[in-house]
């Protein structure tokens, strides 16, 4: 017995001197990012972070304040149509962050408001005003979307974040926290060691690119080149049957329907406020998909449960759906960006007005 | 219980402490029958999905008990037919009636491994080989050693019980330290190798097996050769990493287990790649099946023309049967014909090869080292190919073969043979030039400090790796 734990002990203490040396010299090489203003998924890669989810997950602490803050959520278009810095200088009396994450469908969106919903205080919550983007492709049914050889079944982008550094366990119920969440700053300083080898690791693989030896998976494109793309007959049938192999399934997923108004239920109990944005979609795609119909139905049938409600506003920028303002089948021209973002811009402050003219009445009663 | 996962760690360090806690026989075997149903419950969901992997092995110790106080020949062969056809219907062979069928879900983790040790105690029982009573606690133990319970290796009772016996012997420095070494190393292969090569399986297996039936592309034999060799080295680093794992523990607990792998990849031919290969397993087989079916066929078939022929049928049918023993669907036989085909006709060109060259020029051939590392590659390749079978079903098997045609798949044997002389036959090179430097190396590392710490670097690695990847690789001979 005294041997197995002499050894044991000697091992743990190596353990702990190596990464203890691992992690002085990796802070002092790759200090932590010091992030100004709101965070920005789309920045992932420039961080150490690396991907959308892993930004996500590992940031939250970031939203813990009691400062008013707007916060989009939703996939690919929510990140390209309404970019952090332009929202940003069009909403001053809040800190804008975007952590759309792209490919997400609605679970996955439920899961980035509840993750950040988790490390805030109720203050917090309450000053919290959501941006959600919707269209019928967030509604692709869990068993369809999270199934890759690569994934525990039904394992989300942020469930895999969640478990990857043990920050979560895994239990028949979901991911559960292991780690309190007050502490997830900390935590992130203790797996900067794996983060930076993990960043190494990608950039290396940038170098390879760059230099012409390994096949870049991403293609390049500038704004300029998006605002001359014009989307063929042929192209367009390509995103068809992505989007038709993507979803699979005749029928959109209920449960993704019933996840959005549980998601807009339990913000505003919080007190927070909510604007569901209706994404704009290029009308060809929107005539031809099979799913558009019933989205909008479905939609319609959630919506309707909070019209009227003063905390809950709704958004439709399908007037927005010109053909010719997108650079494939759902993301918009850099052109018309600003446009999509003004008129959120404008929904938020207009509630944003709303909020402070009835927050001084209350205070004057 | 996935075994690169923290639950495991804790089980296994837990079991360990408590295991060396006290040197009483008694105590050992509690903790030991304790932690043996803790892993096998792991894999449970409900109570009842434990109900029948728990009344077989009832069965099975009622079963021995009858044998050993005596039966007739044809009681003996009901008794091993009755068992046979109930781990079948445990199974759920693919050509058992929904009918005879259990209707509720139910682990069968570990069956196949409590058959093989309950057949070789019936038969050995039976044969006087084990004379004395079984205690049920000890039959537990060995049916359920959770060390060995998923993949073996398989250990014969006699030595299990020696071993058991041998439990109090004293650990030292020297054993704990060399222990440690071959577990770490183990999760090394397991959760660092077998996980990249895993990862690059799955990316060229993915395209491989998107490509639609009929439907011939360039790529297609250049990714199926990456996607079936990948395949093989992570089958083998997975299944020998997990042994390295359990043999380590069972260091540690006084289980001298025995050794499963002996660098597979170095044989010369399918014949001798299976001596090297699970080679408890082979063993198995050698002794309950290929032996007695060879004397059967001795007695039967008198003609000493065809005698030397009679191994090339006992050969086929040992192997069918091992192939149609990893898994309850077709593509199960289809693996067992191409395996026993395999082995028959490296038995066959043996003889013939002899009968042609005559022995001295047969030997001088097989001596040259051009044709060791040819036949290395040839081995090799027919192994990765007919491996294929354990990651397809046999729809998609059809598909890939049909699309490549008798061309197609000559190319993919011809260039991973030729890969594989070349690349073992370097790595061989390198190795035996490199040997004093390991040596040197590894004596630095005898003192325990640095020990500990070359060790610290391995269980790094094995976190910094993990991390990269969205899943843990399961022990993937769970599945057979």
């Amino acid at each position: 017995m005294k041997y197995v734990v002499k050894h044991l002990g000697m091992l743990l203490g190596a353990i702990a001197a190596l990464y203890g040396v691992a992690l002085g010299v990796t802070l002092l090489l790759v200090p932590n990012p010091r992030l100004e203003g709101g965070l920005d998924t789309r920045a992932a890669g420039h961080t150490l972070f690396m991907t959308e989810p892993k930004y996500m997950f590992l940031n939250r602490q970031r939203l813990t304040g009691a400062e008013r803050k707007m916060i989009v959520v939703g996939a690919s278009n929510a990140a390209g149509g309404f970019p952090q810095k332009t929202l940003a200088t069009m909403i001053p009396d809040a800190v804008v962050h975007n952590l759309s994450i792209p490919g997400a469908n609605m679970t996955e969106i439920r899961e980035s408001v509840d993750l950040i919903r988790d490390v805030q205080s109720a203050k917090a919550r309450r000053n919290t005003n959501y941006v959600i983007g919707i269209w019928y492709g967030v509604f692709a049914d869990d068993s369809v979307k999270w199934s890759t050889p690569d994934r525990h079944a039904g394992d989300t982008d942020l469930d895999i974040e969640a478990y990857r550094y043990g920050f979560y366990r895994r239990t028949p119920a979901g991911p559960v926290p292991s780690l309190p969440t007050e502490y997830l700053d900390l935590g992130v300083t203790m797996i900067h060691p794996l983060l930076s080898l993990d960043y190494a690791a990608r950039q290396s693989n940038k170098v390879l690119e760059a230099l012409g030896l390994k096949h870049e998976k991403k293609e390049h494109l500038t704004d300029a080149d998006r605002n001359a793309t014009i989307v063929d007959e042929l192209q367009r049938q390509i995103y068809l049957k992505f989007w038709a192999d993507t979803i699979q399934l005749p029928h959109l997923s209920d449960s993704s329907f019933q996840a959005l108004a549980q998601t807009i239920s339990e913000i505003v109990a919080d007190g927070g406020q909510v604007t569901v944005v209706n994404m704009a979609i290029p009308r060809w795609h929107a005539e031809r998909s099979p799913y558009e119909a019933e989205y909008e139905q479905k939609r319609d049938l959630v919506m309707a449960a909070f019209a009227g409600h003063p905390q809950v506003s709704y958004l439709e920028l399908r007037g927005l759906d010109g053909d010719d303002d997108f650079f494939d089948e759902v993301h918009p021209k850099p052109r018309v960006v600003p446009e999509w973002c003004g008129q959120l811009a404008a929904t938020v402050a207009d509630r944003m007005t709303r909020d402070t003219v009835s927050g001084l009445t209350a205070k004057r009663d | 219980m996935n075994i690169v996962s923290v639950e495991f760690l804790l089980f296994f360090i837990t079991f360990i402490l408590l295991y060396n806690a006290s040197s009483s026989a008694a105590w050992k075997n509690l903790v030991t029958v304790a932690a043996n149903l803790l892993f096998l419950a792991s894999f449970a969901n409900s109570v009842v999905s434990v109900v029948p992997i728990l009344a077989f092995l009832v069965y099975c110790y009622v079963a021995i008990e009858i044998v050993r106080r005596g039966v007739s020949a044809s009681i003996f062969a009901v008794i091993m037919i009755l068992t046979l056809a109930v781990f079948v219907v445990l199974k759920r062979y693919s050509f058992v009636p929904d009918v005879a069928q259990l209707s509720f879900p139910y682990i069968v983790i570990g069956l196949s491994y409590i058959l093989f040790r309950v057949l070789h105690v019936l038969v050995d029982v039976r044969s006087g080989d084990i004379s004395k009573p079984i205690p049920l606690l000890a039959y537990l133990n060995y049916t359920t050693n959770f060390l060995t319970l998923i993949s073996g290796p398989i250990q014969r009772f006699q030595d299990f019980e020696t071993h058991t016996q041998r439990a109090t012997t004293a650990l030292t420095d020297d054993s704990v330290q060399s222990a440690l070494g071959r577990i770490v190393t183990g999760f090394l292969k397991v959760a660092v190798i077998s996980a990249i090569a895993n990862y690059f399986y799955l990316d060229q297996a993915a395209g491989v097996l998107a490509e639609a039936p009929g439907e011939f592309t360039t790529n297609l034999p250049v990714s199926y050769a990456a996607a079936a060799v990948a395949y093989t080295l992570y089958l083998y680093f997975n299944f020998s990493g997990y042994m390295d794992i359990v043999i380590g523990i069972g260091r540690l607990v006084g289980q001298d287990l025995p050794e499963n792998f002996d660098r597979p990849f170095s044989s010369r031919n399918i014949l001798e790649f299976w001596g090297r290969w699970h080679m408890t397993l082979s063993n198995w087989f050698k002794l309950y099946l290929f032996n007695p079916l060879l004397r059967l066929l001795m007695v039967r078939v008198t003609n000493p023309a065809f005698t030397p022929y009679l191994g090339v049928v006992a050969f086929f049918v040992t192997f069918l049967i091992m192939g149609i023993w990893h898994g309850p669907t077709a593509i199960f036989v289809v693996y067992g014909i191409i395996m026993g085909a395999g082995v028959s006709l490296n038995k066959l060109w043996q003889v013939v090869m002899t009968k042609r060259l005559g022995k001295k020029r047969y030997k001088a051939l097989s001596d040259n080292r051009f044709y060791q590392y040819l036949c290395v590659g040839v081995t090799f390749s027919f192994f990765a190919m007919a491996v294929t079978c354990l990651w397809v079903d046999l729809a998609q098997f059809t598909s890939i073969m049909t699309r490549l045609g008798p061309l197609g798949v000559g190319a993919v044997f011809g260039m991973i043979a030729l890969g594989a002389a070349v690349f073992i036959s370097a790595l061989e090179a390198a190795e035996k030039s490199l040997r004093p430097v390991f040596e040197k190396a590894s004596s630095f590392s005898t003192n325990m400090l640095m020990h500990s710490f070359r060790l610290a670097a391995g269980v790094l690695m094995i976190v910094s790796v993990t991390s990269f990847f969205h899943k843990a690789p399961e022990f993937v001979y769970r599945a057979f």
